[in-house]
C-alpha cells in the first residue's frame, strides 16, 4: 500500500513537474557560507531575471553543504548522478573538493560550474573528458597577476603564505613561475593547514618580520586569513600584502575592519566588475535593479562578498542561454550532454556583467573552460566598509 | 516487713530495669556499631574506589585531551577535509604519535567510513554516534592480555564533526593504585572483558563493588568480607564488655542512690500513708461514733463529707450523696427561705462565720426532722474552702424542754396554788380573826369590870398577834410567789421613822429603854418616792426586834443619806441596839424563813422567825441590801440600805380620819360570811348608817335593781357569784346613778387590788375592817 503510494505520488509530480529540473550548488555553507549564499544568490538573481529564456523551463537551484570535506562533496556529486532532474552542479569557494574530485566528475560526465574556486587544475582534466566550466580567477593566471602588480609596485622578495591544500600549491607553482619571469624568486615559501592555530599564526608572521621579505603573497580562505593577518598585527609588521581571492570569502566587513585595526595594506585580486563601480552599462543597471528589488536591498553595498553574487550570475546567465531553446529530457546525461556542448559552441555575444561573452567556453585546453582571464582581474582594497574598490 | 519488701521489690525492678537497658544497650550498640562500621567500610571502600576511578578517569580523560590536541592539528584535518591518504604529514605524525610517552595505533576514518590511516576495525555504531555528535568520546578495553585500550573520538573542523580518530594504547593502571594494592584487588571490566589490574586471582567468595569510570568500561573494588566480619566483631566484643562494665557500675551506683532517695523517702510515704490511713479510720470512727450529723460542703455547696449518723438520719448513703448532691437537697425549706444559712454562703465577710440555728432537715423519703445545726466555714488562710455542718437532733431536746416548760408552768401553778392557798387561808382566817377583833373592839367600848378589860386587852393583844404572824406568812407568800407589788408614793423618811418609834413607843417605855433617832438632815429634804408602807414595815421589824432583845440600853435609830445625785439617793437606816447580840454563826442563817438565831429565843422572845426573811426579801425587791453587825451580849447594828429617788412635799391634810364629814348613803352590804355581815353592820350602825345585806354577787344584783344604794360595799369571794362578776354585772345594768362599789377582801394582793379595779370597782378596804377606814370610805363617796 505504502510502496503504491510513493509510486502514484513520483509518476504525479513527474507529470505536473515534467519542465522542471534540478540544479544543484555544492558549497561550503558551514565555514564559509558568506561566499556560499553570495553564489546561491546570484544563480537565483539569474534565474529569475533570464525567466523569459528559460521558457518553459523551470529550474530549481538545490543548495548541498560539503563543508570543505572533499569526500562530502564527492559524496554531493554522487547525489546529483542519481537525480534524473539534475541539469549541473554549482561548485563553491574551495578549490580542493572540485581537484580532488576532478576525475570523478570527468569519469561520470557530470556538468560542473565554477563560479569562485581559482585552483588551476579544476578545469583542466588532462584526459579527454573536461566537464568542469569556470567563471572566476583562474590561478594559473592570477599568480602572474598579484606577481606582476607585486613587481609594478617594486617588491623584490615576496614572502609566500600559502595554504597547505591542492589550491594553495598550485599557486605556489604559478606564483614561482611568475616570479621567475622577472628573475625573482620568493624569499620564503610557508605552508599552513586549514584552522591554523593562533601560535602557528605568531609564529608564521615572527618569520615573516625576521625574513626581510619586502611583500607577503597570500593565498588562503578567509578565516585563516583573518588569525595570520592579526597576528601581523602583533608583531606590528607593515609588509604589504598580495592576496588571493580567498580572503573575501567572510565577512567583508569584519576582515576589512581587521585589515584597517592592524594597519595592514592589503590588496586583492577581484574580476573587474563591481556594483560599486561609478561607470555601468544598461544591463549591469539593470541587473543591480533586479538584484535591489529582488531581495529588498537599499544599497549596492548589500552585494555581498560581490565576486560570488557577480560570478554566479554570470554563469548561470551563461548556462540559461546554454538551455535556451533546447530540448531537455528525463535523461541527465543526455541533458547534461547538451548542455556542454551548447556551453563550448555559444558564439553569440551573451550580456554579462563581468563582461560580454562571445565564445566563453570551447573544449581547446588549457584555458578552454575558463571564461575570464587576466584581462579581466583587478587588484582592490578594502575600504572600511568592507568595499573592495 | 514491709520496707524489706518494698527494698527486694525495688532490687527486682532494679535487676529488671538492669537487664533490659543493658539488653537494649547492647542490642542498639550493636545496631549502631555494626552499622556505623559497614558504613564506615562502605564509605571507605566507596572512597577508595571513587578516588581510583578518578584517577583512572583523569588519566583516561588526559589521554583524551591529548588526543583531541592531536586531531585538531592541521596534519589530521588538511589530509581528512582533502581525503588526502598519502599525506606524508599525516603519516608521518600519526606514525610517530606517543601518548605519555606510550605508543599507540592510529586510525582515521572519515565521515563516511573510509579509512584515511590505519586500519583498526571500529564499531560502525560508536563512529555514527560520534559522527552524529551524540557520543563526544569512547574508549573501550579490546585487549585484556595486552592491557590496550581503545580510545576513539570526533576529528572536528571548525566545530563540525568531519572523521573519527582511533587510538588504541597500551595502558597500565597500577601505579594508581599501589597504596592499597596489598588490601583490595581491583579489575577493569568492560562488557564481558574484564582485566585485573593486580595481576592476581581474585578469589571467588570476594565480594565487589563497581564503579563506572568511561562508557561501558567499570572499576571493581574486590575485598574480603570474612576478614571484615571478623574484625567487627572483635570490635562489638570490645564494646560489649565496655558497656557491661560501664552500665554495671552505673546501675550500682544509681541502686545505691535509689535507695537512698527513692526507696527511703517512698517507705517515708507508705509510713505516712498507713498514718494517714489510721487518721481517716479514726476519723472515721470518730466522726460515725459521735451521734451528731456531720456534712460537709464544698464551696459550692457539695457535699463532701457525710458520717454514717447522717446516713442513719437522712436514709442516703455516702457514696450516693458525696459529690452528687448538694446543701439545698437537705433541707425542707428552699434555699430562699434559708435566710442565714443563704447570707453565710453568699457572703465574702470573713467576720460572719457560723451560724447556730434550727433547721428542718429533708431526709431521702421526704419525711423531716429538726436538727441544730452549728453550720461554719472552713478556711484555708483567708479563703473560704467549704462549710461543715454539725447537727445535733433536737427532737428529744425539744420534747425535753416542752416537759421542762410543763414542769415549770406546774411548778408555777404549784406555787400559784400554794399562794392561793396561803392567800384563802390568810383570808379564812382574817375573816374571822376580823371579827373575834371587832368584836373585842366593839365588846372594849362597853362597860366592863377591871377584870373583864383586862380579859378582853389579852384577847386582842393575843388577835393581834395572830394577826401579825397572819400577815408576816401573807407577806412572805406574797414576795415568794412574786405578787408583791410596790406601791410607790411620795413620803418623808424623817417622819417615816418617827412614826415607826411611834408604834414601839408604848413597848418601850413599858420596858423602861430608850428609843432615840440620830437625825442630821432637814425635814424638807428627806421627801422621797418608795413604797412607805413596806420601808416602815422593815423598820418597825428592826425596831421590834431590838425593843424585844434589849433589857436595858436603850434603841438607836441613824439615818444616812450616801451617793447623793440630782435624782437618786441611797438611803441607809440602822437600827443600833444594846441587846443580847448574835453569834457569828447565828448570822448567817439570820435571814433565812423560819429561823431565828437560837431555838431559845422563840422559847423565851417568841415570833415566827419570819420577820427578817421578809425584810431581806423586801430590800432586795427595793435593790437594796441588809446588813448585821453584831456581837454576843452587846447588841446588833441591823442596817438596810435601798436607792430612793427624790419626791416632792405632800401638804399634810389638817383634818383626820375623827373629824371626817360623813356622806349620806344607802349602803348594800354583799357578805356571805354571817360574822362579818354583823360586824359591818354595827360599825355602820355605830357611825349612824343603816345597810342592806345581800348574801351573794347574784342577790346583790337584784337588790341594786330594785333600790338605788349610793354605796356597794362587795366581797370578792361568795358562793352563787363572786364580787367582780357582780360588779361587771352592776356596771353593765348602766344605772343612773351608778352605786359606788368598794371592795371588802382579805386578799391584800395588789392582785386583787387590780382585779378589782379592772372589774370597774372604785375603792379597795382589806378585812379585817378598821373603822377609821369605813369613815374614810363614807367620806369619800
Amino acid at each position: 500500500m505504502k510502496i503504491w503510494t510513493i509510486i502514484c505520488s513520483v509518476l504525479l509530480s513527474f507529470s505536473v513537474f515534467s519542465k522542471e529540473y534540478n540544479l544543484y550548488l555544492d558549497a561550503d555553507f558551514s565555514i564559509y557560507k558568506e561566499s556560499a549564499i553570495a553564489i546561491s544568490n546570484g544563480i537565483k538573481s539569474a534565474l529569475s531575471y533570464h525567466e523569459k529564456l528559460l521558457g518553459e523551463y523551470k529550474i530549481n537551484l538545490i543548495e548541498l553543504n560539503h563543508r570543505g570535506n572533499t569526500r562530502r562533496s564527492l559524496q554531493n556529486f554522487k547525489k546529483v548522478m542519481e537525480d534524473p532532474k539534475a541539469i549541473g552542479i554549482f561548485g563553491g569557494l574551495h578549490s580542493p573538493p572540485l581537484i580532488v574530485n576532478k576525475d570523478f566528475i570527468n569519469k561520470n560526465k557530470i556538468l560542473t560550474f565554477v563560479p569562485w574556486a581559482a585552483g588551476g587544475p579544476i578545469t583542466r582534466s588532462g584526459k579527454n573528458e573536461n566537464w568542469i566550466f569556470r567563471l572566476s580567477i583562474d590561478d594559473t593566471q592570477a599568480g602572474g597577476f598579484i606577481v606582476k602588480d607585486a613587481v609594478k609596485n617594486k617588491c623584490s622578495k615576496p614572502y609566500l603564505v600559502l595554504e597547505n591544500t591542492p589550491w594553495g600549491k598550485s599557486n605556489e607553482k604559478n606564483m614561482k613561475t611568475a616570479l621567475k619571469k622577472y628573475n625573482l624568486k620568493p624569499s620564503v615559501v610557508q605552508f599552513f593547514g586549514w584552522g591554523v592555530s593562533e601560535s602557528a599564526s605568531l609564529e608564521i608572521a615572527s618569520r615573516i618580520k625576521n625574513s626581510f621579505s619586502e611583500c607577503i603573497f597570500f593565498v588562503g580562505n578567509g578565516n585563516d586569513a583573518k588569525k595570520i593577518f592579526s597576528a601581523l598585527g602583533k608583531v606590528k609588521n607593515n609588509l604589504p600584502v598580495y592576496s588571493h581571492w580567498g580572503i573575501t570569502s567572510g565577512n567583508s566587513k569584519d576582515m576589512a575592519g581587521l585589515i584597517h585595526a592592524n594597519n595592514l595594506k592589503v590588496k586583492v585580486i577581484q574580476t573587474k566588475f563591481s556594483f560599486l563601480n561609478e561607470t555601468k552599462n544598461n544591463f549591469q543597471r539593470s541587473v543591480e535593479k533586479h538584484i535591489l528589488d529582488m531581495f529588498q536591498f537599499k544599497s549596492s553595498q548589500q552585494i555581498s562578498p560581490m565576486s560570488g553574487w557577480v560570478h554566479g550570475f554570470d554563469l548561470a546567465t551563461l548556462l540559461i542561454n546554454a538551455i535556451h531553446g533546447e530540448k531537455l529530457t528525463l535523461n541527465p546525461k543526455s541533458n547534461m550532454q547538451l548542455i556542454k556542448n551548447k556551453l563550448e559552441k555559444m558564439n553569440k555575444n551573451i550580456n554579462g556583467l563581468v563582461k560580454d561573452y562571445n565564445m566563453p567556453f570551447s573544449n581547446k585546453t588549457p584555458n578552454g573552460h575558463e571564461a575570464l582571464s587576466s584581462m579581466d582581474y583587478i587588484m582592490r582594497s578594502f575600504d572600511q566598509n568592507g568595499n573592495l574598490k | 516487713m514491709a520496707q524489706v519488701k518494698y527494698q527486694k521489690k525495688f532490687l527486682n525492678f532494679f535487676v529488671v530495669s538492669f537487664t533490659t537497658v543493658l539488653a537494649l544497650v547492647l542490642l542498639s550498640s550493636y545496631f549502631l556499631i555494626n552499622m556505623s562500621l559497614n558504613e564506615q567500610r562502605t564509605s571507605e571502600l566507596n572512597s577508595l574506589l571513587e578516588s581510583n576511578k578518578n584517577r583512572i578517569k583523569d588519566r583516561l580523560q588526559s589521554i583524551f585531551t591529548s588526543l583531541e590536541d592531536t586531531t585538531s592539528n592541521t596534519f589530521i584535518i588538511n589530509p581528512l577535509m582533502q581525503f588526502d591518504k598519502k599525506n606524508i604529514k599525516l603519516i608521518d605524525n600519526l606514525s610517530r604519535l606517543k601518548i605519555f610517552g606510550r605508543s599507540g595505533q592510529s586510525t582515521v576514518v572519515t565521515f563516511d567510513y573510509e579509512y584515511l590511516y590505519g586500519n583498526a576495525s571500529a564499531d560502525k555504531n560508536i563512529i555514527k554516534n560520534i559522527l552524529d555528535e551524540k557520543l563526544t568520546s569512547y574508549v573501550k578495553l579490546i585487549n585484556v592480555d595486552e592491557k590496550i585500550y581503545r580510545f576513539i573520538l570526533p576529528i572536528k573542523f571548525e566545530g563540525h564533526v568531519e572523521g573519527v580518530f582511533i587510538y588504541d594504547l597500551s595502558l597500565d593502571f597500577s601505579d594508581i593504585y599501589t597504596q592499597d594494592y596489598t588490601d583490595y584487588n581491583y579489575s577493569i571490566t568492560d562488557n564481558e572483558s574484564s582485566l585485573s589490574i593486580n595481576s592476581t586471582i581474585i578469589p571467588k567468595d570476594h565480594k565487589q563493588i563497581s564503579r563506572k569510570i568511561l562508557n561501558d568500561i567499570y572499576l571493581n573494588l574486590h575485598y574480603d568480607e570474612y576478614s571484615f566480619v571478623k574484625e567487627k566483631i572483635y570490635l562489638i566484643g570490645i564494646v560489649f564488655v565496655f558497656v557491661l562494665s560501664v552500665l554495671s557500675i552505673v546501675f550500682y551506683f544509681f541502686y545505691r542512690r535509689g535507695l537512698n532517695e527513692f526507696v527511703a523517702p517512698h517507705e517515708q510515704l507508705l509510713s505516712l500513708q498507713e498514718e494517714l490511713i489510721r487518721s481517716h479510720h479514726f476519723r472515721d470512727q470518730l466522726m460515725n461514733s459521735t451521734k451528731l450529723i456531720i456534712i460537709s460542703y464544698n464551696k459550692n455547696g457539695m457535699i463532701t463529707l457525710f458520717n454514717s449518723t447522717a446516713e442513719e438520719y437522712f436514709g442516703y448513703q455516702e457514696s450516693e450523696i458525696v459529690g452528687h448532691r448538694d446543701i439545698f437537697e437537705l433541707h425542707m425549706k428552699p434555699i430562699d427561705e434559708l435566710t442565714d444559712l443563704k447570707e453565710l454562703l453568699v457572703s465574702n465577710d470573713s467576720e460572719l462565720k457560723s451560724v447556730d440555728k434550727e433547721w428542718t432537715y429533708k431526709r431521702k423519703d421526704g419525711s423531716s426532722f429538726v436538727g441544730r445545726s452549728m453550720f461554719s466555714k472552713i478556711f484555708d488562710g483567708d479563703n473560704v474552702v467549704g462549710y461543715l455542718d454539725i447537727i445535733e437532733d433536737v427532737t428529744l431536746i425539744n420534747i425535753a424542754k416542752e416537759m421542762e416548760l410543763s414542769a415549770k408552768k406546774e411548778l408555777e401553778n404549784s406555787v400559784k396554788a400554794k399562794s392561793e392557798f396561803l392567800a384563802n387561808m390568810s383570808h379564812e382566817i382574817r375573816t374571822p380573826m376580823n371579827g373575834v377583833l371587832g368584836m373585842v373592839q366593839l365588846l372594849s367600848e362597853t362597860s366592863l369590870s377591871d377584870k373583864q378589860k383586862e380579859m378582853v386587852e389579852t384577847v386582842r393583844s393575843c388577835g393581834d398577834s395572830l394577826l401579825s404572824i397572819l400577815n408576816d406568812i401573807l407577806d412572805l407568800s406574797k414576795i415568794e410567789s412574786g405578787k408583791l407589788d410596790l406601791e410607790i408614793i411620795d413620803f418623808n423618811i424623817s417622819k417615816l421613822i418617827e412614826e415607826a418609834m411611834f408604834l414601839l413607843s408604848f413597848k418601850v417605855s413599858e420596858k423602861g429603854i430608850d428609843i432615840v433617832f440620830h437625825n442630821e438632815y432637814k425635814f424638807d429634804d428627806l421627801w422621797y418616792r418608795g413604797d412607805i408602807t413596806r420601808i416602815k414595815q422593815i423598820l418597825v421589824n428592826f425596831l421590834s426586834n431590838a425593843v424585844k432583845f434589849t433589857e436595858n440600853g436603850k434603841v438607836e435609830i441613824f439615818l444616812n443619806i450616801k451617793d447623793h445625785s440630782e435624782s437618786l439617793d441611797w438611803i441607809e437606816i440602822s437600827v443600833k441596839d444594846t441587846g443580847i447580840g448574835i453569834s457569828k454563826e447565828a448570822q448567817d442563817n439570820l435571814f433565812t424563813a423560819f429561823t431565828q438565831a437560837d431555838s431559845s429565843t422563840t422559847r423565851k422572845f417568841g415570833g415566827t422567825g419570819l420577820g427578817l426573811s421578809i425584810c431581806t426579801k423586801l430590800v432586795e425587791i427595793m435593790h437594796g441590801n441588809i446588813t448585821v453587825s453584831s456581837e454576843l451580849g452587846k447588841g446588833s447594828i441591823f442596817t438596810f440600805k435601798i436607792p430612793l429617788p427624790k419626791g416632792y412635799a405632800i401638804v399634810e391634810n389638817s383634818l383626820n380620819n375623827k373629824d371626817l364629814e360623813l356622806n349620806e348613803h344607802e349602803i348594800l352590804i354583799c357578805e356571805d360570811n354571817a360574822v362579818n355581815q354583823k360586824l359591818i353592820t354595827l360599825m355602820l350602825k355605830k357611825l349612824g348608817y343603816s345597810c342592806d345585806i345581800a348574801k351573794n354577787g347574784k342577790e346583790g344584783i337584784e337588790m341594786v335593781k330594785s333600790k338605788d344604794y349610793t354605796l356597794v360595799l362587795m366581797d370578792m369571794q361568795m358562793p352563787i357569784m363572786d364580787g367582780i362578776t357582780a360588779t361587771k354585772e352592776i356596771h353593765s345594768l348602766n344605772l343612773r346613778p351608778r352605786p359606788a362599789i368598794v371592795a371588802m377582801t382579805a386578799n391584800a394582793f395588789a392582785e386583787d387590788k387590780q382585779k378589782c379595779f379592772q372589774a370597774g370597782m372604785d375603792d379597795f378596804i382589806s378585812k379585817p375592817l378598821e373603822l377609821d377606814e369605813v369613815k374614810r370610805i363614807l367620806s369619800s363617796f
